[in-house]
């Protein structure tokens, strides 16, 4: 275990400069992005399978953008120091009541609501395949090897409902 | 109390002049003890992290009790040698306290040295009075463990769905063993706990040997959960606390205390209270090689040249904590 010797003070000048990115984006989306004056782009890796965080990767490097990628459970710290200044998801479908998005989003709404950071949604990728819900070995394997006892148990959304009267729609 | 023991209770036991310390890396593959004979030893399985935290202060308080074991006790009167006792014991301190970057060990260490100063102010022969001291401080850590594992066990009622992430060493696990003896039945939705996935290879392997049920969910996933009222609580363990109540815990743990909070979940934190730090906000932030993040047995999870931002921890704000859980144990002689 490798500790950086970054400081309160390192991230405090980073404060309200970063954009969060999750889901599987529409191609679309990175021209936009190529617009935006941002100091970070986080890309949340997106378990079980990460494919939103290697489409994002590989759409931001492609137009020389600068991904940096932090786990699921990492998106909570960066708001704790302040770092988000908007937050952008992927979604499959939308309405006044709110959006389905990719599993994770439901977190992310709860942060942004606490730290008033704004959400905009833009349109997925793709139609979302017809699964909602994932197989068992999804979350047992990563990157097909095992991470848990053999007989365990998985639950495995894939997508989720956020009610949001407040995500701005891109 | 009559409780089977988790092996994630106590992973590390002094026995015949040797530290038999659970590699914890290995689990759910493979159940092995490593021998420490030495404070190198013990600074090396530290530094490798071979134990989590919990099992990094038994180590720390046992090497003490491993290295004094190898002196003879000196005569009574003879100064000189209680004084060699007592630099030997500041020695061990010393490379102890180098053993982790960013954990305040010195706060463990120091207890250590006082007493041997202690021992040599009152004329007493040091290696008795730490040795008695610190078997006594072991002890008395372990009856508060236990203790909270009952108190624990109490909350939890019949039909609870608990959310839990990272590992509580041992406690969680040992209080759903309780439960199922009082016959209450209840389940365990576990984060797996992304990068190093503690939560998928300790707390689903513990609670399964503890005979709970216990159901393995991507960490993205905490706030479906809530949300469709899989959960009914959550409980989660905490590395530090302060004496605001705020702490720090496993990275994960603020955001599921804030979806909690969205989704009026309870939120149960096991803390041990401690007045050295003011806030959450006065735990300096501790950022650890994305190598450890963008890799997974030696390969890159992502092609092209990405960054990674990996925190090794959050502080949970004290407002978010629906009831603390405590241990405290005193220091004193």
């Amino acid at each position: 275990m490798r500790k950086l010797n970054i400081t309160d003070s390192d991230l405090a000048q980073m404060k309200n400069s970063s954009i969060v990115l999750h889901g599987e984006f529409d191609a679309s989306f990175f021209d936009l992005l190529k617009t935006k004056d941002v100091n970070k782009i986080f890309v949340v890796e997106g378990r079980p399978n990460l494919d939103s965080s290697k489409i994002i990767c590989k759409e931001l490097l492609k137009r020389k953008l600068k991904p940096t990628v932090i786990a699921d459970n990492m998106v909570g710290f960066l708001f704790y120091k302040e770092l988000v200044k908007e937050v952008w998801l992927a979604y499959d479908q939308i309405d006044y009541r709110g959006a389905f998005c990719f599993i994770g989003a439901s977190i992310i709404g709860a942060l942004s609501k606490r730290h008033s950071v704004p959400v905009f949604c833009y349109p997925a990728k793709r139609k979302r395949k017809k699964e909602l819900i994932g197989k068992t070995k999804d979350v047992t394997l990563f990157q097909a090897i095992s991470i848990a006892p053999k007989e365990t148990e998985g639950y495995v959304p894939l997508y989720e409902w956020v009610p949001g009267k407040n995500f701005v729609v891109k | 109390m009559n409780i089977k023991e988790s092996s994630l209770f106590w992973p590390a036991k002094l026995k015949a002049g040797i530290l038999s310390v659970l590699d914890e890396t290995l689990i759910p593959n493979k159940f092995r003890y490593i021998s420490v004979r030495n404070t190198k030893g013990a600074v090396d399985v530290i530094h490798n992290a071979k134990t989590r935290i919990f099992g990094q202060f038994l180590v720390v308080l046992n090497t003490f009790l491993l290295e004094l074991g190898k002196i003879k006790s000196p005569k009574k009167g003879d100064f000189k040698s209680q004084q060699k006792v007592l630099k030997k014991v500041q020695d061990v301190a010393h490379d102890l306290n180098k053993s982790r970057q960013g954990f305040p060990f010195s706060d463990v260490t120091l207890i250590i040295v006082r007493w041997a100063i202690m021992a040599i102010d009152s004329g007493l022969d040091v290696k008795s009075f730490v040795k008695n001291n610190t078997e006594g401080y072991l002890e008395s850590i372990r009856i508060k463990r236990l203790e909270r594992v009952e108190k624990l066990s109490e909350i939890i009622e019949d039909g609870d769905s608990i959310l839990t992430h990272y590992n509580v060493s041992g406690e969680l696990a040992m209080a759903a063993y309780l439960c199922k003896k009082q016959k209450k039945d209840i389940r365990f939705f576990v984060a797996e706990t992304r990068p190093n996935f503690e939560g998928a290879k300790l707390t689903c392997w513990e609670l399964e040997e503890m005979g709970a049920r216990a159901t393995l969910i991507a960490d993205n996933a905490v706030g479906s959960v809530m949300s469709d009222r899989l959960v009914n609580k959550v409980i989660v363990g905490s590395d530090r606390s302060c004496a605001n109540g705020d702490l720090s815990s496993k990275v994960g743990t603020y955001q599921i205390a804030v979806a909690a909070r969205h989704f009026y979940i309870p939120f149960y934190a096991l803390t041990q209270p401690s007045d050295l730090i003011r806030t959450g906000k006065d735990i300096p932030v501790e950022i650890r090689h994305s190598s450890e993040l963008l890799k997974f047995n030696n390969k890159k999870i992502i092609r092209g040249e990405v960054d990674g931002f990996y925190p090794g921890f959050d502080i949970v704000p004290h407002d978010l904590i629906t009831k603390s859980i405590p241990i405290s144990v005193t220091e004193n002689a």
